[in-house]
């Protein structure tokens, strides 16, 4: 019920407009409506103001504390049941979230390791590789058949990094 | 040796063919470039700083609610030190609560700095292939006058690589984002769907708060006040023709100014400044938190559309509104809540 503000003069007034509103929260708060209780609480909370607080009994301005605090209680519980009546929905987003980060993260190593591991294994293969022919052609006496297997084995390195490539781009 | 060369020959026609076939789909297809997401997961640890602040500093708003008036009154501590066990239980289900919205969080900003490595390691395994396509160039240079046809096609091989290599990580990282980003971009729009609505309950919650800790002061200091306001009233009351000789009206004006500048008035009104000021703070968080966490959805849906169309994503609104958020959060950290 709307206080007319403008019609409380005596204490008396006053005091009947506090046990109104003391009706009102009691049954906001049985009705659980949320909407009542703010409305409640605000006009306690005008009645209570500093310049009003000569125009009532001091046990009504206890009263009306302790029904504001009623009210508080309500209205945090309110809000606590919204937050909490979602919380299962968030837990199972976060599991989700979890795994598809877990499996992007792998893929994210997988793209900067692995492959360059290979790759750089596979150059000092070919380091190697090269050496030998080198070495080779520096002989005295040069065997051609050894230079041209080292040729023919750099070839097979340089395919090897290749088809890591294109297993790469297929599997892309 | 006949057949060594002809090994050879066949050796760097297979390698030429694998080239070729390697190439061909790549140059077909342009480049892919991936898309800047570090904005995103910049603005997902923001959010996840602020929403962990803003639900303490709640909690810790209810807690107070115990003690606030027993600590700023002096007149009238009786109402005050009645026991209020259902506002303690609130504060302890709340934390609960929001501990799972901060787990949720920290899933979000684990997903999102997944998304920023993932781009990192496509950048970074293009810089190391680059580094061994380097040293591989140099050997191949001090081989090739011993066996051309080798160095001809493992020099047109390292040459190619560095290109082939920038779009094949960048294709795998762009497959990877998109399927990311597309599996998750439902889930990210609900939970800020959900992060909203529990933003606007904690916002609910801090002016409920607000309001009891200003009828807590009232009640604790509610003598004086009384006293204040029946002197004012008197004065109210006084005849307008005979204010400026009455003696009644000098005594009450003085009185009226000795109450206004008494520590009593001093340290009720400091407190209720105090409460106004953590109230708007973490009202002023809340707020922007629950803009943010809108901006946010928005971004990773743009992030995925990108990915999908091969753009990139205008994430400039998310930027300025995460900078928003951390001088807000920075000062709710600096100032001790009442």
């Amino acid at each position: 019920m709307s206080i007319d503000w403008t019609s409380l003069r005596s204490p008396a007034d006053w005091t009947a407009a506090a046990e109104t509103l003391i009706r009102d929260a009691a049954r906001a708060i049985q009705d659980k409506d949320r909407a009542a209780v703010d409305c409640v609480s605000r006009d306690i909370m005008r009645f209570t103001t500093d310049a009003n607080a000569a125009n009532y009994p001091r046990e009504v301005g206890r009263a009306l504390s302790e029904t504001h605090t009623h009210l508080t209680d309500f209205a945090i519980g309110e809000s606590l049941d919204s937050i909490g009546s979602r919380t299962k929905a968030l837990k199972e987003a976060a599991d989700r979230v979890r795994e598809v980060a877990e499996r992007t993260r792998g893929r994210a190593a997988l793209l900067s390791l692995k492959p360059i591991e290979e790759s750089i294994a596979d150059a000092q293969t070919i380091a190697d590789q090269v050496k030998a022919i080198r070495k080779a052609a520096k002989a005295d006496d040069p065997d051609p058949a050894a230079i041209a297997s080292g040729a023919d084995t750099v070839i097979t390195s340089a395919q090897r990094i290749i088809n890591r490539l294109t297993d790469l781009a297929h599997s892309a | 040796m006949q057949r060594s060369t002809s090994g050879r020959r066949a050796g760097t026609a297979r390698l030429a063919l694998s080239l070729a076939i390697l190439l061909a789909p790549t140059l077909l297809s342009a480049c892919r470039s991936l898309p800047d997401v570090a904005p995103f997961s910049d603005t997902t640890h923001a959010l996840r700083a602020a929403v962990r602040d803003a639900g303490e500093t709640t909690a810790r708003r209810i807690d107070r609610l115990d003690t606030v008036a027993a600590a700023d009154a002096t007149p009238d501590l009786s109402r005050s030190n009645t026991p209020r066990p259902n506002l303690a239980r609130h504060a302890a289900t709340l934390r609960a609560d929001w501990a799972v919205r901060n787990d949720a969080l920290d899933a979000f900003c684990e997903y999102a700095d997944a998304l920023t490595e993932t781009v990192a390691a496509a950048d970074s395994s293009l810089a190391s292939a680059q580094r061994v396509i380097d040293a591989g160039r140099k050997l191949i240079g001090s081989v090739a006058s011993l066996a051309p046809g080798a160095s001809t096609a493992v020099d047109a091989a390292a040459a190619l690589t560095t290109k082939l290599y920038e779009q094949v990580a960048h294709q795998l990282a762009g497959a990877s984002l998109e399927e990311a980003t597309t599996t998750l971009d439902p889930i990210v729009a609900q939970s800020a769907e959900v992060l909203a609505l529990d933003l606007a309950a904690l916002r609910r919650i801090a002016d409920t708060t607000r309001n009891q800790v200003v009828m807590d002061l009232r009640d604790a200091y509610d003598v004086d006040r009384r006293r204040l306001a029946a002197l004012r009233t008197q004065l109210a009351n006084i005849d307008t023709a005979d204010i400026a000789t009455s003696d009644a009206y000098v005594s009450l004006m003085e009185r009226i100014n000795l109450e206004a500048a008494s520590p009593w008035r001093a340290s009720y009104t400091s407190a209720l400044d105090t409460n106004e000021s953590a109230h708007a703070r973490l009202t002023a968080t809340l707020d922007a938190a629950s803009e943010l966490i809108t901006a946010w959805a928005d971004a990773h849906t743009r992030i995925a559309i990108a990915l999908r169309q091969r753009e990139t994503p205008n994430l400039a609104h998310l930027t300025a509104l995460t900078d928003e958020i951390l001088a807000l959060r920075a000062s709710l950290r600096e100032k001790a809540t009442p």
